[in-house]
């Protein structure tokens, strides 16, 4: 049984098993966070009652989901309708499998368990599994979560609840395109499909990719707000519009899961953005924070150090939400299709030409390109006549044919 | 290592039931859903051989066929939107026309 | 193959086909028990006879996922419901990508769940939710001459099996035995690609001790991609093609509008049938 422990087989359970309860109890806080942040925002004081600072209210939070009749409504698709918050959780929680935490581990440092190790003579990898196709493993997580939202929304019954499902597939399958590209920007320049290795890559030349593709990274972000459904892109979801979108008719438990499968996602989609473009666990002049240390003590600080970059993520996805309007649909097709596309396939040809021409890790060559593209989206924008927002287009174009300003054709 | 026959039967067996499913449906979708369990058939086939000869052009093929699949899914849909539209309804016997 | 692998393979397809005739969607009769009986016992019968083939090494994860398969392909042609149908073809492509990774193509795999469950089967979801809110039709509970089409397709499969265990025997009896760990040496040198192309086909896939050591970097992925890139340039390029003019075809197709005809819109006024609306 010791033994078994510092084989990389049973050292990849207990950190499976480890992760997975860290998210879910992460998960929790998330939403204590948000609240928090949300009463920051607002110049409010946020859960204050249950214990000390409120901290133990996401506990009283979720015994509420877990003792709450399970209740399910008389005009549903029974079978799928507690079959789509399962999907949900279920696809949330296994993306974090292949994320790295902190790099490789020497087993003889183990207090205890690895004290029958020579130094160096055992060296596993701070990751529940590494996978040849890596980031491909992780997409096609990813792109399974949609059936979670689209079933839930079906199964339901309820004209609101379907809408918010059409809304949430339309969405995902198209920002999972600039999504796709910009990661594969990355692929290109680190020539590996490796998440550890792209880790470590950035630690080892202390060039985060972020540095060399800020565009790419932003739309990454953006992508990855889309991708768990979070404002201003969670139309599929809008209180305003559809009571409570696909999750209407859930209550309970069942929807409690889709509050994880929701929270979860947003820690993988954040954790992949630390991980492609901000180092994962990398700073610079710590030496613990170097892929030559391995001592268990390095790992525990590489853990800490990439679980609060996920932490400043996930803060700002919350000061966005708490920030930005949501989008209207057509505003939120419009930006995927006729800007993130274009913008991240530009970025994709341009980093096959840098790798093509040996620049791909020259940071001036990739901030170059960067800019270029950035420059020619921005032209192309600025051309166009029409108002971004988009549903105003016949009134511009009206006014231009009579002749008559604009404001006058809008009274 | 696995075997390719066993591959082969089920690629074989996958095929031969999206045959059937298309000849016996009559919802368009589950008709062009049918076809892509033909897909499925014979992407097992090729992935079977590849492994046979120990060379990647099984696999190379159906990385293709992928792309077949994808360029038909989205003109087949396209079509049955439209097909949707003129006659509000999914089934193929609405467009039985030329029949003699 | 030995005969007795091959006759119970083909009682095997009997037992399916003739299981899958009454699965199909029929409102006269009730819950099709006896087709389902028929069914498994095909299954069981299915199973015997790859024992009997018995390539060594197959495992029990070829047996499960295989018979996952097919089973959720029986529930995509027989569920009354094409919202079923589309997810139980979800769980085969998910099989059907685990049977890839058995095989040591993982990019194929992760292409396959990307792909197909990530892409054209949401697409698929999102068309037959848009045209069918309303419980299954009168189109899904009946099917068309089900006898003729589950003997179509089973003669289908029954010649494709018995030229492919003929063809594969052939080929064994000609090369000696292709096998991937005996071919490796002469395909590497045959198509004069880099050793790395076959370096990761080679391994079998063992599972557990093998998953978390760390590997060259030249892994599927990479091996296929050099592939597909040399070899198969051309048709690399026909495919993107293709894939631009699928797209300009789509987008064309569905931008125009098109009137709604035909008396079997329920909203076609009464009574005009047959002078301004054609009658069908």
């Amino acid at each position: 049984m010791k033994d078994f422990l510092v084989t990389q087989f049973g050292f990849s359970l207990v950190l499976a098993a480890l992760v997975f309860a860290v998210i879910q109890g992460a998960v929790a806080y998330c939403i204590y966070y948000e609240r928090k942040i949300a009463a920051w925002t607002q110049d409010r004081y946020g859960p204050n009652r249950a214990g000390p600072l409120g901290l133990l209210q996401p506990i009283a939070d979720g015994l509420k989901f877990v003792f709450k009749e399970d209740y399910i409504p008389g005009h549903v698709d029974k079978i799928l309708f507690v079959l789509a918050p399962g999907i949900m959780f279920v696809v949330c929680g296994i993306g974090f499998l292949i994320l790295p935490w902190g790099g490789q581990l020497d087993a003889s440092t183990l207090p205890w368990l690895g004290s029958h190790l020579q130094p160096g003579e055992r060296m596993l990898s701070v990751q529940v599994v590494s996978l040849n196709v890596g980031i491909l493993y992780l997409l096609a997580v990813m792109s399974m979560s949609v059936y979670g939202v689209v079933l839930g929304g079906w199964s339901s019954n309820n004209k609101y609840s379907f809408y918010g499902a059409m809304r949430a597939c339309a969405q995902m399958l198209a920002y999972e395109i600039p999504m796709g590209l910009t990661i594969l920007v990355v692929v290109l320049t680190m020539g590996t499909l490796r998440l550890e290795e792209i880790a470590a890559e950035q630690a080892a030349s202390g060039v985060w990719n972020v540095a060399r593709h800020p565009l790419a990274a932003l739309i990454l972000f953006i992508t990855a707000l889309a991708e768990a459904n979070r404002a201003p892109f969670d139309l599929a979801e809008a209180e305003q519009e559809l009571v409570g979108g696909y999750h209407t008719e859930y209550g309970a438990l069942k929807f409690g899961l889709f509050f994880l499968g929701e929270y979860a996602s947003m820690i993988t989609t954040s954790a992949l953005v630390v991980v492609l473009f901000l180092g994962g666990w990398h700073v610079w002049g710590v030496s613990a924070l170097t892929m030559e240390a391995t001592s268990i003590w390095a790992v525990l600080a590489k853990m800490t150090v990439m679980a609060g970059k996920v932490a400043i993520l996930i803060f700002v996805y919350m000061w966005v939400r708490w920030s930005l309007p949501r989008f209207r649909f057509d505003q939120l097709m419009r930006l995927a299709w006729k800007s993130l596309v274009p913008m991240s396939l530009g970025l994709f040809a341009a980093a096959a030409g840098l790798l093509y021409f040996g620049l791909h890790r020259s940071i001036a060559a990739c901030l170059a390109v960067n800019a270029v593209v950035l420059a020619g989206a921005v032209a192309v924008a600025s051309r166009g006549r029409t108002p971004i927002t988009g549903r105003q287009a016949n009134l511009v174009r009206q006014a231009a044919r009579n002749d008559v300003p604009l404001a006058e054709v809008r009274t | 290592m696995p075997g390719t026959t066993e591959y082969v039967i089920l690629g074989a067996c996958l095929f031969a039931l999206g045959m059937a499913g298309f000849l016996a449906r009559r919802n368009l979708i589950v008709m062009f859903l049918c076809t892509e369990i033909m897909f499925q058939g014979v992407v097992l086939t090729v992935v079977g051989f590849s492994q046979l000869w120990a060379n990647l052009d099984g696999q190379a093929y159906a990385l293709f066929l992928l792309v077949i699949a994808a360029v038909e899914a989205g003109l087949a849909l396209g079509l049955v939107v439209l097909l949707y539209r003129r006659r509000g309804t999914l089934d193929a016997e609405a467009w039985s026309v030329m029949r003699g | 193959m030995t005969p007795a692998a091959l006759y119970t393979l083909y009682a095997a397809f009997v037992l399916g086909g003739t299981g899958l005739y009454f699965l199909l969607p029929n409102p006269d009769r009730g819950k099709p028990l006896a087709g389902a009986a028929l069914g498994a016992l095909g299954l069981v019968a299915l199973v015997v006879a790859w024992a009997l083939i018995g390539d060594a090494g197959t495992g029990a994860a070829f047996y499960v996922l295989g018979l996952v398969a097919l089973l959720c392909t029986v529930r995509v042609i027989t569920h009354p419901k094409p919202v079923y149908s589309a997810l139980y073809f979800v769980l085969t492509v998910l099989a059907v990508a685990a049977l890839c990774v058995l095989q040591g193509a993982e990019f194929l795999a992760a292409a396959l769940v990307i792909i197909y469950a990530g892409a054209i089967l949401v697409t698929y979801v999102f068309v037959i939710m848009l045209a069918q809110q309303s419980g299954p039709s009168s189109t899904d509970r009946r099917s068309r001459e089900p006898f003729l089409s589950v003997c179509a397709g089973f003669v289908t499969m029954a010649v494709i099996t018995a030229h492919a265990s003929k063809a594969l025997e052939s080929s064994v009896a000609a090369g000696g035995t292709p096998r991937a760990e005996a071919r490796l040496a002469s395909a590497a040198a045959e198509s004069g690609a880099p050793a790395g192309l076959v370096e990761d086909e080679a391994k079998p896939s063992d599972d557990g001790a093998k998953r978390s050591a760390p590997k060259p970097v030249t892994g599927n992925a990479m091996a296929l991609g050099g592939a597909v890139m040399t070899r198969y340039m051309v048709a690399l390029q026909l495919s993107g093609l293709l894939l631009l003019i699928a797209m300009v075809g789509a987008v064309a197709m569905s931008r125009k509008r098109v009137p709604q005809e035909g008396a079997v819109s329920p909203r076609a006024p009464l009574g005009q049938a047959g002078r301004e609306v054609p009658p069908y």
